[in-house]
C-alpha cells in the first residue's frame, strides 16, 4: 500500500510537472529562509550561556536621574563590588573590568600593533566565568600588578611559536606587562571578548575612605557579581535600593536627582541591554521578534501557495477521490494518501532548501555580520527545528486535499454534479489575498526605510562631511604641536582647510552642568561641550548666525570666549540678544568659571538624527580635561588617496610613537545608521522573496483558472470576443483580489511603519504617495504574472477546447 | 438479493422538490441479468448508485442480502460494497494516473489482499481479458474498448456478487459493445448477478429482465 502511495505520489509530481515545480520551489524557499533565520535567532539567543555559572552571574548598573536627564550606565564606581561583597551575604564573588576599547599600541620586539580589545579585569575572573586558560595558572594569573593574560591569538600574533609566559608586552609608550597567562580564544557568543586582560591591580585604586565621594566621582567600572546558589537577583536589587540610599542618597537629594543600581543576569546582556559604555556593541530583541516574524511569514506564505494549488487542483483529483471509493477506499486512507504526497513533496523541498541555505549563507553571514555554519548534524536544535517544519508544512499544506477532497461524494464527482472548484473558491481568495496582504506589507516597509535613509543621507547636517579626513591624536606631547601640525598640513595644494578640536562633530563630548548668569542661583543647565581651535567653524563649514568666530586677534578668547549653538540660546531663553551674555561652568561642587557668548552657531547634527538637536557650548581652549585629539582635514575632492600619502609621510615627522589613525567624517556618519542599512537590506531581500513566492503562487492558480475557463473562453470566443477582452476577464480576476489586500495591507504597514519611526526625531512623514507605489508595484507585478498565462489561453483556438469537451 | 421498498429521492432546490424516483419497490435474486430502461431524465442512473450504496435514497428501504442498508454507517458501506459490488461506467472512469496494472490492483489494495496473492489475482485478469500486453500502459493510450475491457476487468478483480454497469457500451463501437456484452452475459452464466442500465434494446436483450423507468416511476417490470 504504502510503495503504492508514493508511487502515485512521485507520478503525480512528474505528471504536474508546472505545479510541482511551483509547490517545490515556492516551498523550499520558505524553507531555506527559516533555517537561516533559525540559525540567526539561536545564535542570538545563545550568548554568554556557556559559562558554567551563566545563571547566577550578573552585572549591577547605575541608572541615574538628574535633572531634566537620566543616565544609563553598564558600570559603577570601582569601590562597590567589594562593599557589595562586605555587605551582602548572598554575593559570593565580584569581578570588575576597566578601559576596555581604548586604543593601545602593544609591542614586543618588532611587532607593534594597535590593539582595542585590552581590559583590566580582577583576578577573580577565572572563579566567577568559565574562561579557559591553556597556560598559567588561574590561581594567580591576574593577582600581581602588570600581569597580562593573552587570548591564544594573540600570543601567536605577537610570540609567534614562542612560549609567551613569562615575556614582558610594551603598552602604549613606557608600561611593560609580564605575561601569565594564554586564554583559550573566547567563543564569539560571549559579550565580553578582548584580546588581553591586565590584573586589576595595576591601576593601583584604593577607596579613599568616603564612599559617597568613591561612588559619585568615577562611575566607570563595570561590576560582575557571582550570587550564591538559590538567592534571588530581584530580592538583591530590592536591598540595593538601601545601599543607595545610605551611601549617596544625601547628596543625590541635594542635586534634585536620584539613582538606582540594577541587577541584569549576565544571559540577558547581549540581547536586553543597551547603555552607556556597554563592552561590545549589543544585539536587540527585537531583531530578534522581527527576523523570526519574517521567517514565519515567508513560510506562512510557502504553505499558502501549497494549499492554494492543491486547491486549485482539487477538481483534477475530486474524480480520482470519486474512482477510489467506488472501488473500496475509505476515507481515511484517502486521508493517507493526500498526506503522504504532501510529505513527498515537503521532504523534496526540504532537501533543496538546505542546498539553497547552503548555497546563500555567504550573503547571509554578510548581512546578519554573523559567522553562522549550517552544520545540521552537530545542530540538534536545527534538526528538530527541520522536523517540526516538516511536519507542520506538510500537514498545513497538505490538509485541504486530505481533509476536504476525500469527503466528496463519489456519486457527485461521477455524475458531474460538483461544480469544478467553485467549492474552494472562497478560500482560495482569501488565501491569496492574505499572501498579497504580506506582500504589500513588506514593499511598504522596504519603500520606507529605504526613503528614511535617504533623507538622512541627504538633509542637511548643518556641517559638511564630506571629504574631510580626521587624523587622531593620542600622544600628549604631540597634541601640544597642532598649530605647527596644521600649518605643515596646509602647505599642500590639495590641504583646503585643517583644525584641531576635542572630539569631531559626530563624536563623545563633554556633557556637564553650568549656570546662565541672571538666572535664579539654584537653576541648571546641562550643556554638551567640545573645544574647537578657530578654524574649527570654517574646516567644517558651519554657520554662524549671530557674532563671531574664535579669533587669534582676541587674546582673552581662549580664557572667557564661548560660542553657543541655537538650542542652547532657545533653552536659556536668550532669543533676543545672546551676546556678551554669560554661563558659568562648575569646575567642582563649588567652583565656578565664567564665560561670554561671542557667537551663536545654527543647529548642526552632532549626535544622530535619532536623537534632537541638543544645546551645545563651544570653548575654544584646552580645559575642563578635553584635548586637542583631533585634526579635521578638508582635502580636495580629487586624488584624496594622495594627499593622504602626504599627510602619512608628515605625520612621521611629529609622532615617533604612534602611527598615522584616520577616519573619513562621513565614514564615521554612515557607521551610526548601520543598523538601519541593514534592516533596509534585509526588508529588501526579504520582500523580493516573499513577492516571488506570491508570484510563483498567483501563476500556478491563473493557469489552472485558464484551464479551467478552457470551455467558457472558447464559447465566448465563439460568439466573437476579442482576445484582449478575453485577457481583461483573467486579469480583472486577481486584480479584485489584490486590491482587497491593498486595503488590509494598508493600515498594517500604516502602523508598523510609524512605529518605526519614532526611532527617530527626524523623519519623514508618512505620505500617501508610499502607499499608492506599494499598491501599484503589487498590482503590476500580479498582472505581469497573470497575463501569460491568461495571453496563452485567449490565443487558444476554441474548436480545440469545445471538441474537447 | 436485493428488496428495495418505497424508495423516493429528490432534490429540494428552494422551495421545489424534483422528484428523481417515486415509490420504487423492487426485487432482484441472485444470478439474474436485469437491464433498466427508459428515457433520459427517468432516473435510471440515479436508481443505480442507490443500489451501489453510492448515493442514498431520500425515504424507503433497502436491503442487501439480510443487511438493512439505509440504517448503516458510511464505513460499514464501504465495507459492504467493497466485498459485493463492482462498477462499470460509460466514460469506463479509470485512474488517469495509474496504469492498466495498477488500476485493476487498487480495489485488491483497499481490500488489504497480499501482495504475492495480488499478483497472482491481476495476472489471470489480464490473461483473462487477453490485455497482458497493455498492462504497462495509461488509460489514455488505450482505445474505448480497451479501456472499458480493463473497467470490466477492474469490478471483477474482487470477484462481487454483483456487477452495477451504467451504459457500458455507450462510449463504444458495435464490434466492442457486443464484446463487453458476451463478457456480461459469461459471467451471468457464471453465477454473477448483473445489473445493466442503457438505452439500446439491442443490448437489453442480453438480459432476461427488463425494468422501465418513467419520470422515477417503475412503468414496466417485466
Amino acid at each position: 500500500m504504502f510503495k503504492n502511495y508514493v508511487k502515485i505520489a512521485i507520478r503525480n509530481l512528474l505528471r504536474n510537472k508546472l505545479y510541482s515545480f511551483l509547490n517545490i520551489a515556492g516551498l523550499a524557499i520558505g524553507i531555506a529562509c527559516c533555517v537561516l533565520i533559525l540559525l540567526y535567532v539561536q545564535d542570538e539567543l545563545s550568548f554568554d550561556r556557556f559559562h558554567e555559572k551563566a545563571d547566577r552571574i550578573f552585572r549591577v548598573n547605575t541608572h541615574f536621574v538628574i535633572p531634566e536627564r537620566t543616565m544609563h550606565f553598564a558600570t559603577t564606581a570601582h569601590v562597590q563590588g567589594q562593599m557589595f561583597k562586605d555587605e551582602y551575604p548572598e554575593v559570593e564573588n565580584y569581578v570588575r573590568f576597566n578601559q576596555y576599547g581604548l586604543r593601545r599600541v602593544i609591542r614586543y620586539k618588532e611587532n607593534t600593533f594597535y590593539e582595542e580589545k585590552f581590559i583590566y579585569a580582577d583576578h577573580t575572573l577565572f572563579d566567577v566565568f568559565s574562561f579557559k586558560l591553556i597556560k598559567g595558572n588561574p590561581k594567580d594569573a591576574l593577582v600581581k600588578p602588570n600581569s597580562l593574560v593573552v587570548t591564544e591569538e594573540m600570543a601567536e600574533k605577537y610570540f609567534g611559536s614562542d612560549d609567551p609566559l613569562g615575556k614582558d608586552l610594551r603598552v602604549n609608550i613606557d608600561t611593560l606587562f609580564k605575561v601569565t597567562g594564554v586564554m583559550e580564544n573566547i567563543p564569539k557568543t560571549s559579550h565580553i571578548r578582548p584580546d588581553f586582560f591586565a590584573s586589576f591591580s595595576s591601576l593601583n585604586l584604593e577607596p579613599t575612605g568616603n564612599a559617597a565621594q568613591d561612588m559619585l566621582s568615577n562611575i566607570d567600572y563595570l561590576t560582575y557579581i557571582l550570587l550564591r546558589e538559590g538567592a534571588d537577583y530581584k530580592e538583591f536589587e530590592q536591598k540595593l535600593v538601601g545601599f543607595i540610599d545610605k551611601y549617596i542618597g544625601a547628596v543625590l537629594k541635594g542635586l534634585g536627582g536620584s539613582a538606582r543600581l540594577e541587577v541584569q543576569p549576565l544571559t540577558r546582556i547581549y540581547l536586553h541591554s543597551d547603555l552607556d559604555s556597554e563592552l561590545e556593541r549589543t544585539g536587540d530583541i527585537s531583531y530578534v521578534y522581527l527576523f523570526s516574524g519574517i521567517g514565519l511569514f515567508i513560510l506562512l506564505l510557502a504553505c499558502l501557495n501549497f494549499m492554494n494549488l492543491a486547491t486549485a487542483r482539487s477538481a483534477n483529483r475530486a474524480k480520482e477521490v470519486g474512482l477510489r471509493k467506488v472501488v473500496g477506499a475509505q476515507r481515511f486512507q484517502l486521508i493517507k494518501q493526500f498526506l503522504g504526497e504532501s510529505m513527498i513533496l515537503t521532504f523534496i523541498a526540504l532537501i533543496l532548501s538546505l542546498l539553497l541555505a547552503s548555497l546563500t549563507m555567504p550573503i547571509f553571514r554578510n548581512i546578519s555580520a554573523k559567522d553562522l555554519t549550517m552544520g545540521i548534524f552537530s545542530n540538534p536544535v536545527l534538526m528538530a527545528g527541520l522536523l517540526a517544519l516538516f511536519f507542520v508544512v506538510s500537514v498545513i499544506g497538505g490538509s485541504y486535499p486530505a481533509f476536504f477532497l476525500s469527503a466528496f461524494r463519489p456519486v457527485e464527482v461521477l455524475q458531474g454534479k460538483l461544480k469544478r472548484g467553485a467549492k474552494s473558491s472562497i478560500l482560495r481568495i482569501v488565501l491569496v489575498s492574505l499572501q498579497f496582504t504580506v506582500s504589500i506589507v513588506l514593499i511598504i516597509g522596504t519603500l520606507i526605510v529605504h526613503k528614511q535613509l535617504n533623507y538622512i543621507r541627504n538633509s542637511k547636517l548643518g556641517y559638511d562631511k564630506d571629504h574631510v579626513v580626521a587624523l587622531r591624536i593620542r600622544n600628549p606631547e604631540t597634541q601640544k604641536n597642532y598649530e605647527a601640525i596644521k600649518s605643515e598640513l596646509l602647505r599642500h595644494p590639495k590641504i583646503l582647510n585643517a583644525s584641531a578640536s576635542s572630539s569631531l562633530p559626530l563624536g563623545q563630548n563633554d556633557f556637564s552642568a553650568h549656570h546662565a548668569v541672571g538666572k535664579p542661583e539654584d537653576e541648571l543647565i546641562m550643556l554638551f561641550g567640545q573645544i574647537v581651535d578657530e578654524d574649527f567653524i570654517d574646516t567644517y563649514k558651519i554657520e554662524m548666525v549671530q557674532g563671531r568666530n574664535f579669533s587669534k586677534e582676541f587674546p582673552t578668547d581662549p580664557e572667557e570666549a564661548i560660542i553657543v549653538n541655537e538650542a542652547a540660546v532657545k533653552k536659556l531663553g536668550w532669543q533676543d540678544n545672546p551676546l556678551n551674555k554669560e554661563i558659568e561652568r562648575f569646575t567642582s561642587l563649588t567652583t565656578r568659571k565664567k564665560h561670554r557668548i561671542i557667537g551663536v552657531v545654527k543647529d548642526y547634527h552632532f549626535q544622530s538624527l535619532h536623537e534632537e538637536i541638543q544645546p551645545m557650548i563651544l570653548f575654544n581652549a584646552v580645559m575642563y580635561g578635553g584635548n586637542y585629539n583631533r585634526i579635521s582635514v578638508r582635502v580636495r575632492p580629487e586624488n584624496i588617496r594622495e594627499t593622504i600619502g602626504f599627510i602619512e609621510s608628515k605625520w612621521a615627522e611629529f609622532d615617533s610613537q604612534y602611527p598615522l589613525e584616520y577616519v573619513f567624517v562621513d565614514d564615521q556618519f554612515d557607521s551610526l545608521y548601520r543598523s538601519e542599512e541593514r534592516l533596509g537590506q534585509l526588508f529588501g531581500y526579504f520582500t523580493a522573496l516573499a513577492i516571488l513566492i506570491g508570484c510563483l503562487g498567483l501563476f500556478g492558480l491563473t493557469s489552472f483558472t485558464a484551464e479551467q475557463r478552457t470551455k467558457e473562453i472558447g464559447i465566448r470566443k465563439v460568439l466573437g470576443a476579442s482576445v484582449p477582452s478575453v485577457i481583461m476577464l483573467l486579469v480583472r480576476e486577481f486584480t479584485k483580489w489584490v486590491l482587497l489586500a491593498v486595503l488590509i495591507a494598508w493600515p498594517i504597514g500604516y502602523f508598523v511603519m510609524k512605529t518605526w519611526l519614532q526611532n527617530f526625531h527626524y523623519r519623514i512623514s508618512l505620505g500617501f504617495d508610499t502607499f499608492l507605489l506599494a499598491a501599484l508595484l503589487a498590482l503590476i507585478i500580479s498582472i505581469i504574472t497573470v497575463s501569460y498565462q491568461s495571453i496563452r489561453a485567449a490565443l487558444a483556438n476554441p474548436a480545440d477546447s469545445l471538441k474537447y469537451e | 438479493m436485493i428488496k428495495l421498498i418505497d424508495i423516493t429521492k429528490f432534490y429540494s432546490s428552494g422551495f421545489v422538490k424534483t422528484f428523481v424516483l417515486r415509490d420504487i419497490n423492487l426485487d432482484i435474486k441472485e444470478g439474474e441479468f436485469v437491464t433498466i430502461m427508459g428515457p433520459s431524465g427517468a432516473g435510471k442512473s440515479t436508481l443505480l448508485y442507490i443500489l451501489g450504496m453510492l448515493d442514498a435514497p431520500s425515504s424507503g428501504e433497502y436491503c442487501f442480502f439480510d443487511k438493512k442498508v439505509h440504517e448503516l454507517r458510511e464505513k460499514q458501506l464501504t465495507e459492504l460494497h467493497k466485498n459485493y459490488i463492482g462498477f462499470v461506467f460509460q466514460s469506463y472512469h479509470l485512474i488517469d494516473d495509474l496504469t492498466v496494472y495498477e488500476n485493476l490492483e487498487t480495489p485488491l489494495l483497499y481490500k488489504k489482499v497480499k501482495g504475492s496473492e495480488r499478483k497472482g489475482k491481476v495476472c489471470d485478469m489480464l490473461d483473462r481479458f487477453h490485455i497482458v500486453a497493455k498492462k504497462d500502459l495509461f488509460p489514455n493510450q488505450l482505445s474505448g474498448g480497451q479501456q472499458q475491457k480493463v473497467a470490466v476487468a477492474r469490478a471483477l478483480i474482487t470477484e462481487p456478487k454483483l456487477i452495477l454497469a451504467d451504459e457500458p457500451t455507450g462510449n463504444l463501437n458495435t464490434k466492442e459493445g457486443e464484446e463487453i456484452m458476451e463478457l456480461f452475459t459469461e459471467l451471468n452464466e457464471g453465477g454473477t448477478t448483473i445489473l445493466q442500465v442503457t438505452h439500446s434494446e439491442k443490448n437489453a436483450s442480453y438480459g432476461r429482465r427488463i425494468i422501465n423507468l418513467l419520470d422515477g416511476w417503475i412503468v414496466d417490470n417485466k
